[in-house]
């Protein structure tokens, strides 16, 4: 009888050992295919979502004339991106305007490398109204226009939704990142951790 | 004598409960050198035993200045126009990424990291209060 309890405290530890070295995820874990969408990227080309398999993406919903909102995003991103250390090159980032009219591909190429220095890891994505509205669809992302009263200079802010999607090489969905969990470390940890499972 | 001494005390009370505010740690956030806004964060304390009430800011630097606020509001950001922020006796108000901040719309001129930005903060009672903001990348 006592070896039957060794033997359960044992097993026990191990269990306990196994549990807290399972990756715990930061983000939200999700399962959705993303469908194939084509948009006109910062340099007026038209780029599609399978361009990009192959790649770990992260997918960003904002707009350049943001005030407070997309700049925290867009630096917590550079920052995961700097912490991915040898991951890095896996790893590619889509800004989704939700501002067509006003984000023009010259707009988002200026904001954009603001936050990609080597102008390699963030592609910036725009185009006709009706094209955004499907893609934003897609992952469920909201926005709307909010007038400023008395304000002709910025004329209107957006109300938007800004979750940080993380999307496979396959294209589907795995993780979504709520604004308040933007610690870069920790998303970083989460994306080594998918990169990891489904292979580079 | 009674009369006096509560007198005095009376105008005491009044003349000196008033509102001390202090601005800690200011700081504008570096943008790209083309957008048109940004946003200016700080704390503010109070350590007065009466409220004061910030109304406005203003600033060479851009066409509009005002105070908002940043609201997830079921997953969706939302700004908020605050016309008033008040600061209650001894207690701090902090302005924050994703909460209270400045709103700085249509930049002048694109802001650099490092470099300082001026700013008026006029307050209800303590009147106008000239800070200047270090532009981080944060």
């Amino acid at each position: 009888m006592e070896h039957f309890y060794k033997l359960w405290s044992f097993l026990l530890v191990v269990l306990i050992t196994a549990v807290s070295y399972a990756h715990q995820f930061y983000g939200y874990p999700y399962i959705q295919k993303i469908n194939d969408f084509t948009l006109t990227d910062q340099n007026g080309k038209r780029v599609s979502l399978s361009d990009f398999r192959g790649k770990y993406l992260l997918v960003f919903f904002g707009y350049t004339y943001c005030p407070d909102v997309c700049p925290t995003s867009m630096l917590r991103i550079k920052e995961t991106l700097e912490k991915l250390g040898k991951y890095k090159d896996k790893v590619h980032v889509l800004f989704i305007s939700v501002d067509p009219e006003r984000d023009t591909p010259e707009l988002l190429k200026k904001f954009i490398s603001f936050y990609d220095p080597d102008g390699r890891h963030i592609t910036g994505l725009t185009g006709s109204p009706e094209e955004i509205k499907k893609v934003a669809k897609m992952f469920r992302a909201y926005y709307e226009k909010v007038p400023l009263k008395n304000n002709p200079e910025v004329g209107y802010l957006i109300d938007h939704t800004a979750f940080i999607y993380l999307i496979d090489k396959n294209g589907i969905m795995r993780l979504i990142f709520r604004p308040a969990n933007d610690d870069p470390e920790k998303i970083a940890q989460d994306i080594i951790y998918v990169i990891k499972y489904f292979g580079e | 004598m009674r009369k006096i001494v509560g007198l005095f005390l009376i105008f005491f009370s009044i003349s000196y409960s008033q509102p001390q505010i202090e601005i800690i740690n200011p700081w504008v956030r570096a943008v790209p050198p083309n957008a048109k806004n940004t946003a200016l964060f700080m704390i503010i304390k109070n350590s007065g035993d009466e409220s004061d009430t910030l109304t406005a800011v203003k600033t060479d630097i851009a066409k509009m200045v005002m105070i908002h606020k940043t609201v997830n509001e079921d997953g969706v950001m939302k700004m908020v126009h605050v016309h008033q922020l008040k600061i209650p006796p001894h207690s701090t108000v902090e302005l924050k990424p994703g909460g209270y901040h400045i709103m700085i719309m249509g930049l002048k001129e694109p802001v650099n990291v490092n470099s300082m930005l001026k700013f008026t903060l006029i307050f209800k009672k303590s009147g106008k209060i000239n800070i200047k903001a270090p532009v981080k990348m944060k």
